[in-house]
């Protein structure tokens, strides 16, 4: 929990540091440490994106877009309150529905190709455009211009270096983390620097902040289908091997919105915007187990070090974990519901302390996240320029939040948009040899009924007007 | 008078005796990693940079991180794993290859990746040869692999299949190792295929093939081990000139060395040569040959230590940096044997 507080560390990269410590061990105390590290880094990621608007790592930046606002409306006890109970049912939800699935758990996974992945990542992509505020104009052109900065490096089907300029750094890309720290985190900053707020919150004392952990909590259970909704988003996006948790962060977001009757106040500080994403970023982690179990494939970026570690020992991924070694897999399954709950419980104590730094003056505060930013855009990937990309994109972002241009679309565009060129080239190439039948995939069917519904929704909903973000 | 101390002289206290016991445990520790070591006394760095181009979790990551704390040991210096992913490994090979040359940056490099780099002319690629190469720590053959459900269930069966209609194989990378080892294999059995290039990565390919999106996958044995075992994939043909593994997916599978015939001469040879070079630690190039030679005493002797080998439970496959050396050597002079059907793939892929 405490060095999973620094952005751009993550469960995965404390797992890849401890290996060397668990080269004497048996695997059932490294599947206990493996559910202590992911499921404790995860909530601690959304404590930074709600305080400080320092997403932890990419599935916290879901959670700013509201978790922020609440905090400078000095609610920031409701906020980390809400997320703390969140990711913890989220967490349960995805291990239950992980018990459930281990039966059809081939079936399950199979059913996601290369056609499937790229309708999901469309749908994405529209969710996000369609329920960005202001213009739908503006939402489309800035999420055109993510799709373009997601292009830079190779290209996936030939090879080839793109929009590079010969420069090393954009070989693999623009780096996802630096790029969102800057967008949001060193945007709001400089907004808070230039503002007149002297605090985050507003509030010049602790004691005059409003909200509560039980308002947090409470407001959890009084939206459980919310709840659930997100939690299977994040599961099945957890299965799928490859697509990772800010996805499912941003698409259970999306649904949080397109399926609220108001949405008014999504954005500024609506506690369903802290639900949904939360839910999501721990639910997925269960779902990430079943191609470990089913084949040997790592869910995500934390399974597969995971897995690294377990091939170390001797044991080999996949069936044999559920014939021969199903204490272990009940290990692991243990081992994650109670990290998450157990981080859940033990951040609830210490809420009061961290949400008393909202009432920190601007002029301490401000370096501290400067620092963090910092910090979290080296961290990530261990290299020096990813914190110049920050600083570039915070400038860009600022003034993006300046006029009007929302910033989401553009993150979730510079996300999904590898996603979208690499499946729909594989897509391409197998449906050009004959071997694709895309009316016999029903997932397929069904994503793509979900995405035109979601753009349908966006045309006749009214189209919310204010701040654009 | 005071009865006794105040509340600031009280954690004041605390916090000297608390620093002091740090340095001391600090010095402790030092001195401990320095007395049980037999290092190399012309290595002035006290701490080591052992580079990793990859990202964490993957295979030469797991390996680095499990022979870390025994090198250090036998070094009896703190050496610290870095990852340094993108661009295939080239980033962090050329990182190690900047480096100062005084033992602070050793690293972990995947030869055949190197090698097809460069002998492919991609942008950036570094000579392999260049480097001060330690030892080999273990290889990686390829394996060929269609899924269960597939009507293909043998090389035989790929090949009469090839003859009616060309094989759809699936692959990552376009210029990778994977990709020079399929092309090439399938140019000297003269098996047709017709590839798809641009999965995300061996699992996404593997996942494909188990589905009967594509026919045929080469992905080197340890990266589909598990989909081979859980019986998803179905190994027909092994790269290599002798078995792989001793492990019941492989059980009574060729290998392209082994199959005589059409399969043998020179461009075998120097394929099997080029992934045989393997996953080497190596040292920035032109290091002092006393310096270099005594890491190189300090890895083999750490690679083939009891304890390692306890811990490794998966088979490494080492050698001497000497030997090593001599590998990548033979596999570079050998590699234009190989160019022609990578080429002529690349010219059908990027036009």
């Amino acid at each position: 929990m405490i060095v999973a507080f620094l952005p751009g560390v993550s469960g995965a990269t404390l797992m890849a540091l401890a290996i060397p410590f668990t080269l004497a061990w048996e695997p059932l105390p490294i599947a206990l440490l493996f559910g202590g590290l992911v499921g404790g880094a995860t909530f601690m990621g959304s404590v930074t994106a709600i305080l400080f608007n320092v997403p932890g790592s990419g599935p916290s930046a879901a959670t700013l877009i509201d978790g922020h606002p609440l905090a400078r409306q000095g609610l920031a006890r409701t906020a980390l309150g809400c997320a703390a109970l969140s990711s913890a049912l989220g967490s349960t939800v995805g291990i239950l529905l992980l018990i459930l699935l281990l039966p059809v758990m081939r079936p399950a996974i199979m059913a996601f190709g290369s056609p499937e992945l790229l309708v999901l990542a469309l749908w994405g992509l529209v969710t996000v455009a369609a329920i960005s505020r202001g213009s739908g104009w503006r939402a489309l052109a800035i999420a055109g211009l993510g799709l373009l900065f997601a292009f830079i490096g190779h290209d996936p089907r030939t090879g080839e270096q793109r929009f590079t300029f010969g420069w090393w750094y954009l070989w693999d890309g623009l780096a996802l983390v630096p790029a969102m720290l800057g967008l949001f985190s060193l945007a709001e900053t400089i907004d808070l620097a230039v503002s007149n707020r002297h605090t985050i919150s507003g509030s010049s004392r602790a004691i005059e902040l409003g909200g509560s952990v039980l308002d947090g909590a409470r407001a959890v259970l009084r939206h459980p289908g919310l709840l659930l909704r997100s939690a299977l988003t994040g599961t099945v996006v957890g299965i799928i091997p490859g697509v990772g948790g800010t996805v499912a962060s941003f698409l259970a977001y999306g649904q949080a919105v397109q399926t609220a009757r108001d949405q008014s106040r999504f954005g500024d500080g609506d506690i369903r915007g802290v639900i949904a994403p939360e839910a999501a970023h721990d639910a997925k982690d269960g779902g990430a187990l079943l191609p470990v179990l089913a084949f040997g494939i790592p869910g995500s970026e934390a399974t597969a070090v995971l897995m690294a570690a377990l091939l170390l020992h001797g044991v080999v991924p996949g069936r044999e974990l559920l014939t021969d070694r199903l204490p272990l897999v009940f290990v692991l399954i243990w081992s994650l519901f109670l990290s998450n709950w157990l981080t859940s419980l033990v951040g609830l104590l210490v809420v009061r302390p961290l949400a008393a730094l909202t009432v920190v003056r601007v002029q301490s505060i401000a370096p501290i996240i400067l620092v963090l930013v910092c910090l979290g855009a080296y961290l990530s990937e261990g290299r020096l320029a990813d914190v110049g990309v920050a600083f570039l994109f915070g400038v860009l972002g600022y003034y993006m939040k300046k006029h009007g241009w929302p910033r989401i679309p553009f993150v979730i565009a510079l996300l999904l948009g590898g996603s979208i060129e690499l499946n729909l080239h594989v897509s391409w190439q197998l449906l050009e040899l004959g071997r694709l039948d895309l009316l016999a995939r029903p997932v397929l069917l069904v994503l793509v009924a979900l995405t035109t519904v979601s753009v349908l929704m966006a045309r006749w909903q009214p189209r919310r007007a204010g701040r654009s973000r | 008078m005071r009865a006794g101390m105040t509340r600031r002289e009280a954690l004041s206290s605390l916090g000297v005796v608390g620093a002091a016991g740090l340095l001391g445990g600090v010095s402790c520790a030092r001195e401990t990693v320095s007395k049980s070591a037999s290092g190399c006394e012309s290595l002035n760095a006290t701490r080591i940079r052992w580079i990793v181009p990859h990202s964490p979790g993957g295979g030469y990551d797991a390996e680095s991180r499990m022979l870390e704390p025994f090198l250090e040991r036998r070094l009896g210096v703190e050496i610290a794993v870095e990852n340094m992913p993108g661009a295939g490994g080239l980033i962090g090979a050329r990182a190690l290859s900047a480096a100062p040359r005084d033992g602070s940056s050793l690293g972990i490099l995947g030869m055949p990746g190197l090698l097809v780099a460069s002998a492919i002319g991609e942008a950036g690629a570094l000579d392999p040869t260049a480097f001060t190469i330690l030892g080999r720590i273990s290889r990686s053959w390829h394996v060929w692999a269609t899924g269960r459900t597939s009507r293909i269930h043998t090389l035989d069966d790929a090949i009469a299949s090839a003859r009616k209609k060309p094989l759809v194989a699936g692959i990552s990378e376009v210029g990778s190792v994977n990709f020079t080892s399929l092309t090439v294999s399938a140019s000297i059995l003269d098996v047709p295929i017709t590839l798809v290039a641009g999965f995300d990565g061996s699992r996404a390919a593997a996942l494909a093939a188990a589905r009967g999106d594509v026919d045929l996958v080469c992905f080197d044995f340890e990266a589909i081990r598990s989909p081979l075992e859980s019986g998803e994939l179905r190994a027909i043909l092994q790269v290599s000139d002798r078995v792989t593994d001793p492990h019941p997916s492989l059980a009574g599978v060729p290998t392209l060395g082994g199959l005589g015939g059409v399969a043998s001469g020179a461009m075998t040879d120097a394929l099997i040569e080029l992934i045989a070079s393997g996953r080497v630690a190596a040292a920035p190039p032109a290091m002092e040959r006393a310096l270099a030679a005594c890491l190189s005493n300090a890895v083999d002797e750490t690679l083939r230590s009891p304890e390692l080998g306890a811990v490794a439970r998966r088979r490494l496959d080492v050698a001497t940096g000497a030997d090593a050396l001599r590998d990548v050597r033979a596999a570079s002079r050998d590699l234009a044997a190989l160019l022609d059907p990578v080429r002529r793939a690349l010219k059908t892929i990027r036009g």
